[in-house]
């Protein structure tokens, strides 16, 4: 889950702790403020206690980000999407990626799928649903920049790349939700009675491993 | 059995005691909104229609919340009863014990509102809000409970720039707090997943969800400056509290400019969020308290 050592992100949990720790204690200090404290360098010494921590969380926190050691291990810890495997059903996982979806796409794609055209292009309908599994996750794991032969149109703002940002589990799951949510053709199979387990709408994490392990287009 | 009400120093304690709880109890909630626990529990006042939910991290964080509410509201009616009880706390605080409990009441309306309303974006930052300035009428309760017990009216009233420099420092970090709320009620803490521009541009157009992320950052910048503004501006005030607040704002200001960076950077795990919350937390309160003290007049014929 966590790339590169672990260390720097524990430094930075330690930083977060310390933070709280500081500010209860610096809350308490401001209410029992007695009368006769009456010098400023109480208030000195605060600054610097504040100033300190800053300094200690930022170092950590940018060799956190520095590693790749992200956000989804963290953040997600006993989210539904980290437990999805390739064995995971296409329903739940659809339902694991739903909450990925609104925590990492839903921001600028908005969560019904329809986007924010022209700086944020709609899903619903779009081509890479019906592309293979392979070139949908590419869009995800390189951006918008890695689609290279086709330049951005006018307006249209830069997808950022999720490859050191996200699992395979947690894009897997939010492809298959992306598929099966906003996807028309799978619409048109369903009302004609197709299998909605159809392999084409399940995008398992050993695809996503298979997208990331042949790098970024050309 | 006779019942022995506190004094002032135990009113104070018992006061101090709820503000930290109270803190405490804003941080819960922070961390209830960035796991997405906000419905983990769909009915209210019960979780599951039971007192003791079905043991699942998300049920446990909203029905501790839940719990740690209940808990900040007892302690309040607890130091209401006391302070009603004494006659001379009674005449000193009455106004400010009025507010506190206003506003409990309409901070345990509010919070039953974001699960009966699905946690609709404009009521779980109304919510926030309204923790705020509750936290801020606890203060001023301890506060008075304090002065009254230490005796005497040591604080003058300060002058009118200073005074309006700190309401309006206080306001400016709740609305900052309030829009960093709304940007996590809508999601759009990683609307730009970079800094300090977005998406690789300076200064983009100020629509949707990167708006509204933008907007947050330049308050940031604005804050910043203008809390710089009033350490300046206040340090020549008699008050040593005024003037320790003054100066710890504008480094409380930095600790929380590097959270919100890292915060974005690290795609809002939800420990940052909190310490996030928790940074503006106190720094209201510490300013809020500062602008409480500014503005206390002494009292005609305690000899002030």
């Amino acid at each position: 889950m966590i790339q590169g050592s672990p260390v720097p992100l524990v430094s930075a949990q330690a930083a977060i702790a310390l933070v709280l720790v500081f500010e209860l204690a610096l809350l308490a200090r401001f209410l029992a403020w007695r009368r006769d404290q009456s010098r400023l360098n109480e208030g000195r010494n605060l600054v610097l206690h504040a100033l300190l921590l800053a300094a200690v969380f930022a170092f950590s926190a940018s060799r956190v980000a520095r590693t790749g050691a992200l956000a989804p291990g963290v953040s997600g810890a006993g989210m539904p999407w980290e437990s999805v495997t390739d064995d995971t059903p296409l329903a739940a996982a659809a339902q694991a990626g739903q909450r990925a979806y609104l925590n990492r796409c839903a921001p600028c794609h908005l969560p019904a799928g329809f986007g924010l055209p022209p700086a944020y292009p709609p899903l619903v309908g779009s081509v890479y649903l019906s592309a293979t599994r392979e070139a949908h996750a590419q869009v995800a794991l390189w951006g918008s920049d890695a689609l290279g032969a086709r330049p951005r149109p006018a307006g249209r703002a830069r997808m950022p790349a999720f490859a050191g940002a996200a699992t395979d589990a947690e894009l897997s799951a939010i492809l298959t939700y992306e598929r099966v949510a906003f996807d028309l053709n799978r619409r048109r199979e369903d009302a004609g009675g197709a299998d909605p387990d159809s392999a084409r709408h399940h995008v398992r994490p050993s695809d996503v491993a298979k997208a990331r392990a042949s790098g970024p287009p050309r | 059995m006779r019942l022995v009400f506190p004094g002032a120093r135990g009113v104070a304690r018992l006061a101090r005691a709820t503000v930290l709880c109270a803190f405490g109890l804003i941080v819960l909630g922070a961390i209830v909104r960035s796991t997405g626990s906000g419905l983990a529990c769909p009915d209210w006042p019960l979780c599951h229609g039971r007192l003791i939910p079905p043991l699942q991290t998300q049920v446990l964080l909203e029905w501790f919340h839940r719990l740690a509410a209940f808990l900040v509201s007892m302690l309040t009616l607890v130091l209401a009863v006391s302070i009603l009880a004494r006659a001379e706390l009674r005449r000193v605080l009455l106004v400010r014990l009025v507010l506190a409990l206003g506003l409990l009441l309409m901070q345990i309306v509010l919070g039953a509102m974001t699960v009966w309303h699905l946690l609709q974006f404009a009521v779980v930052t109304w919510h926030l809000g309204n923790a705020l300035l509750f936290l801020a009428a606890l203060l001023a309760l301890a506060e008075g409970a304090q002065r009254l017990d230490e005796g005497g009216e040591p604080v003058r009233r300060e002058p009118w720039g200073v005074r309006v420099a700190l309401v309006s420092v206080a306001a400016a970090t709740l609305l900052q707090t309030l829009i960093g709320g709304l940007v996590s009620t809508n999601h759009a803490g990683l609307a730009c997943p970079d800094f300090p521009g977005c998406r690789g541009e300076m200064f983009p157009p100020l629509e949707g969800l990167v708006g509204l992320q933008m907007i947050h950052r330049y308050g940031a910048w604005l804050l910043l400056a203008f809390v710089v503004l009033v350490a300046f501006m206040t340090r020549k005030v008699e008050d040593p509290r005024i003037r320790a607040a003054a100066v710890v704002a504008p480094a409380l200001v930095v600790l929380q400019v590097a959270l919100g960076v890292f915060n974005v950077l690290l795609a809002v795990p939800v420990w940052i969020t909190a310490a996030h919350l928790a940074t503006a937390t106190v720094l209201f309160a510490v300013l809020a308290l500062a602008a409480l003290r500014a503005h206390v007049r002494p009292r005609t014929g305690s000899g002030a």
